[in-house]
């Protein structure tokens, strides 16, 4: 414990430095890991929808130890396709690829009742109720248009710098300049107060748009594997997953969302059903959830309870308690987890 | 910071045209104002925003034979867009729909990462006979 608190305090301060005041789809919610839900180990059972744009490590602790199981998601088709094209363009690009733009690959181990497993999943968004690119009013009041003061002090500041550029005496010069800084003074001072009004206002839509609606599908490939060395890794079994999982905002505070989760593996079919209850905001909040899983004719019920806790922008940490009860509601395993994301965007 | 740019035209030419351009989801705004050289008092003739779906093509609204006399000037105020830390703006001179060379051709383009809301970029023109 005193190891996992140190190693938070360690990424909290590398992940400060990283802080942004421009909001991304991240600074609503931050999802889960696509290859961690494929393999059921996420603190929450029913996926947590969003998407990111870039990279996302996450961290999961579900064991006395710290030996990593470890998921990176990455979008390539929003870093390759996306990322540098202008915003009408991207306005203007059809549902189907808008939505690739979402397409997030996600590889993840685990070693779970002492079998190690590795997932390989893609997910890709189908819908969303906000999208922050699309949102004028919100682009326009992070970098508005200047105000009339603004205007003149910028025309004076113009006057004196195509002084100086196209011409003045060394005279001249030396009280130029000083002027100059006045005005960059008087225009630093007004762009601060509008950079305070657009973080105010960032801040205040992040609180309210963190539960807005979305559906994900999802696939990925699961493999178990045997390693005792490091050139000894061979794989014994797989199988393949799909997920459909979906959410939706009710007022400000109140997430609730659904999965329905299929995985065949060993020729074993695994069905999973869930539904969640999260309270909150995109800085902290709680859920309940249940799900019932079918596998092998063998039905059992989950009961988590747990939470999100928001570092910073960059960093999250979720946590949870699994409560397994058999068909008779008999309770048949208990386990506490941690998951750390530390996003890069 | 201000920048200063050379364009060179052709005074037999048609008029000459300023096109802004973006790019990676860049935000904000820009002011286009135009002053005679030596007398520095500068009038705006165009403003517009970058990302607002409309093109943005301007006519310099001073004849040809004045143009080298004059100073042009884009006060610009651009931002990343939500996901995005990086701005490219262009600035485009055109005429007979052929493009103008500047010098530097660095001074015609903006490229910036940033993770701050917006910033401010002063690019100055002046035009010479390019014959």
């Amino acid at each position: 414990m005193k190891r996992f608190l140190f190693i938070c305090v360690i990424l909290s301060f590398l992940a400060f430095p990283q802080e942004k005041e421009i909001p991304s789809p991240t600074s609503f919610s931050i999802p889960s890991s696509p290859a961690f839900d494929l393999l059921g180990v996420s603190p929450s059972k029913v996926n947590k929808p969003g998407f990111l744009k870039d990279f996302k490590i996450d961290w999961l602790i579900n064991k006395s130890t710290l030996a990593p199981d470890i998921a990176i998601d990455v979008q390539p088709v929003w870093l390759i396709y996306f990322k540098n094209m202008d915003r009408n363009s991207y306005l203007n690009t059809g549902y189907v690829l808008k939505q690739l733009s979402t397409l997030s690959l996600s590889v993840a181990n685990t070693k779970k009742d002492s079998i190690k497993s590795i997932a390989l999943s893609v997910k890709v968004n189908l819908y969303r109720e906000y999208d922050p690119i699309a949102d004028y009013e919100l682009i326009k009041t992070l970098n508005p248009d200047d105000d009339t003061k603004t205007k003149d002090i910028l025309r004076l500041k113009t006057k004196i710098e195509a002084q100086l550029l196209f011409g003045s005496s060394d005279i001249q010069k030396d009280s130029l300049e000083k002027e100059l800084k006045k005005y960059e003074a008087m225009l630093k001072y007004l762009d601060d107060e509008a950079k305070a009004e657009a973080k105010k206002y960032s801040e205040t839509l992040e609180k309210k748009n963190w539960n807005k609606a979305s559906i994900d599908l999802g696939y990925g490939r699961i493999e178990n594997y045997l390693s005792g060395n490091l050139d000894s890794l061979s794989f014994f079994n797989g199988g393949n997953g799909l997920w459909i999982s979906g959410a939706f905002g009710v007022g400000e505070e109140i997430l609730l969302s659904g999965m329905g989760k299929y995985i065949r593996m060993n020729s074993i079919d695994s069905y999973f059903a869930g539904a969640n209850f999260r309270y909150g905001s995109s800085d902290f909040n709680f859920f309940i959830e249940y799900v019932y899983e079918s596998q092998n004719k063998v039905n059992s019920s989950i009961i988590s309870y747990g939470g999100d806790y928001r570092l910073n922008k960059n960093l999250l940490i979720q946590f949870g308690l699994s409560t397994v009860y058999s068909k008779d509601l008999i309770l048949k395993n208990l386990k506490p987890i941690i998951n750390v994301s530390w996003v890069f965007d | 910071m201000a920048t200063k740019g050379n364009v060179s035209f052709n005074p037999q030419g048609g008029p000459v045209m300023l096109e802004i351009s973006s790019g990676y989801s860049t935000t904000g705004s820009f002011i286009l104002s135009t002053a005679k050289k030596g007398e520095y008092d500068f009038h705006e003739f165009g403003s517009g925003r970058v990302d607002d779906n409309i093109r943005d093509f301007f006519l310099i609204p001073i004849p040809l034979q004045e143009l080298p006399n004059y100073i042009l000037v884009v006060n610009g105020k651009y931002g990343p867009a939500p996901g995005h830390q990086q701005i490219r703006i262009e600035y485009t001179f055109t005429q007979d729909s052929k493009v103008l060379s500047v010098i530097p051709d660095t001074s015609e383009k903006i490229e910036e990462t940033t993770n701050e809301f917006f910033l401010r970029f002063t690019n100055f023109f002046d035009f010479k006979n390019g014959e």
